[in-house]
């Protein structure tokens, strides 16, 4: 095995995945934000345009990278590349967007083989102030196309939510084993 | 609906850009907004190290992006505003939603202080027919074929409980704060009563663990009735979790929905014999648990 192994995070334009992402890194993580050109589709000053990076160092010197996809939806051909190798996919949904049930579709969708495999956790967040849909309503799109999942509502500001998607993601990559 | 917005510690500059915004708004935004020159309103934009007036029901943080939140952040641009009031009314909304689910506050306040007594009582009710009775912060447990009685009970006095059931009060709005409530309540119950009929389990979806309060071995025990039909005898061996744990997690499950017994024994699985990559993942997994100080 090499040293270097990835950890993507995903999600749509101010999901939370740069957030996440200085949430575990040691290094201030190298952002590429750029002034949001798309103020209307989600309105927050900046966004990521190429990707976010981070990483920590494990004993033995290893390391793990720490990778964001940007969020705005013409980037989306490099999602394949950023993924390619990864150990798992943490996928944030905003849940005030207009539709989260599709927003799911639409990322498992693209890193499927990762959701059929169990490499995937998904994150619901700003359920504080958008109750719907239900995390329930999630599982069940997932269950339609046979793929059972964790659904987490999580709100990433917090490192502790941030460890439970990881550590999530690790358990179900160790009984992969 | 009509809404109030103010903001008293802006400059005056800024306050008149925000007003001649609102003239251009209706129908842009979610509410219809207007200024509020003197008093208390729906929201008030208030700038960082400024306190908002006593009263006022949502704070929407002017130039903190950090602050949790309704966030505006200069320069002001209509977009902005937009935004800032939407996720206003969301605010107010989520306020009302809670304010007309004052179950929530009694589901919890009604939270038996023994909830295995009351885990073994909804045990022994037929599942299709139980109904949850909450009246003057008091909870009751009753079975009746007539399920329309319930339902034309007083609003929100008598929720579906049974396992399929609880999916139910969903269909009803304004009940999905309350329905949250329920599965923490039945979840806590389960967990506590920690009692599993012997036989086969498999997990249909994980236990919002964002919200659920739930032991550190939870999450292993998921993943793997996520991926095997199991017996809770089997499970402790397998994932090297104590069986108390095992049979509270289970417990949970059941009650709450997330797990369902398997008619049949599932088919037995190969174990696969250990590979030389799986040994450096293992290793890898373990190591990236220890440097997050996530327990293994
Ligand atoms: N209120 C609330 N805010 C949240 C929650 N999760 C994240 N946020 C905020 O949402 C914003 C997310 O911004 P980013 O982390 O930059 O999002 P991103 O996914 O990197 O966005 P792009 O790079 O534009 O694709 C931050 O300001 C967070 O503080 C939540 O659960 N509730
Ligand atoms: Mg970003």
């Amino acid at each position: 095995m090499s040293s270097e192994h990835k950890i993507l995070f995903t999600g749509t334009m101010g999901a939370g995945k740069t957030t996440s992402i200085a949430a575990l890194s040691e290094i201030p993580p190298v952002v590429t934000e750029a002034l949001n050109s798309d103020r209307l589709a989600y309105d927050k000053a900046t966004t990521t345009v190429a990707l976010d990076y981070g990483e920590f160092t494990l004993e033995e010197g290893g390391k793990i990278q720490l990778v964001g996809t940007p969020g705005q939806m013409r980037f989306d051909f490099m999602w394949g590349v950023l993924a390619r190798g990864a150990l798992g996919i943490v996928l944030l949904i905003d849940n005030s967007r207009p539709d989260p049930l599709a927003d799911l579709r639409t990322y498992v969708g693209h890193f499927e083989a990762f959701a059929r495999n169990g490499r995937m956790v998904v994150a619901v967040g700003r359920t504080e102030t958008h109750m719907r849909p239900a995390i329930d309503d999630f599982g069940d799109v997932l269950a339609n196309d046979g793929i059972l999942l964790p659904v987490l509502s999580a709100d990433v500001r917090r490192r502790d939510d941030v460890l439970m998607l990881v550590n999530a993601l690790l358990s179900q990559l160790e009984m992969t084993l | 609906m009509n809404r109030t917005v103010n903001a008293p510690g802006l400059t005056d500059k800024e306050v008149m850009l925000i007003k001649s915004y609102l003239t251009l708004l209706p129908g842009k935004t979610r509410d219809d907004w207007t200024y509020l020159d003197s008093g208390v309103a729906d929201a008030e934009i208030v700038p960082a190290g400024r306190e908002p007036r006593p009263g006022t029901r949502v704070v929407i943080a002017y130039g903190d992006d950090n602050a949790a939140g309704p966030t505006l952040c200069p320069p002001l641009r209509i977009a902005g505003v937009i935004g800032a009031l939407d996720r206003a009314s969301a605010r107010l909304q989520g306020e009302a939603a809670e304010a007309t689910s004052p179950m929530v506050a009694e589901v919890r306040a009604a939270m038996p202080s023994d909830p295995a007594t009351l885990a073994r009582r909804l045990r022994a009710w037929p599942q299709d027919q139980t109904r949850l009775l909450l009246s003057d912060g008091t909870l009751r447990i009753e079975a009746d074929r007539q399920l329309q009685r319930y339902r034309a009970s007083q609003p929100l006095s008598a929720v579906p409980l049974s396992q399929s059931g609880w999916t139910e009060a969903r269909s009803a709005p304004g009940e999905l704060a309350h329905e949250g409530a329920l599965t923490e309540l039945l979840w806590r119950a389960g967990v506590a009563d920690a009692q599993v009929d012997p036989g086969f389990y498999r997990l249909r979806r994980w236990p919002d663990f964002g919200r659920l309060p739930h032991r550190p071995s939870f999450v292993k025990l998921a993943a793997y009735f996520a991926r095997h039909g199991s017996s809770p005898w089997a499970a402790a061996k397998a994932v090297l979790v104590p069986q108390p744990d095992v049979d509270a997690f289970l417990g949970g499950c059941v009650m709450a929905g997330f797990a369902t017994r398997l008619d049949q024994p599932p088919a037995q699985v190969e174990p696969r014999p250990a590979q030389g990559a799986d040994a450096g993942l293992r290793r890898l997994l373990t190591t990236v648990r220890r440097r997050l100080g996530l327990a293994a």
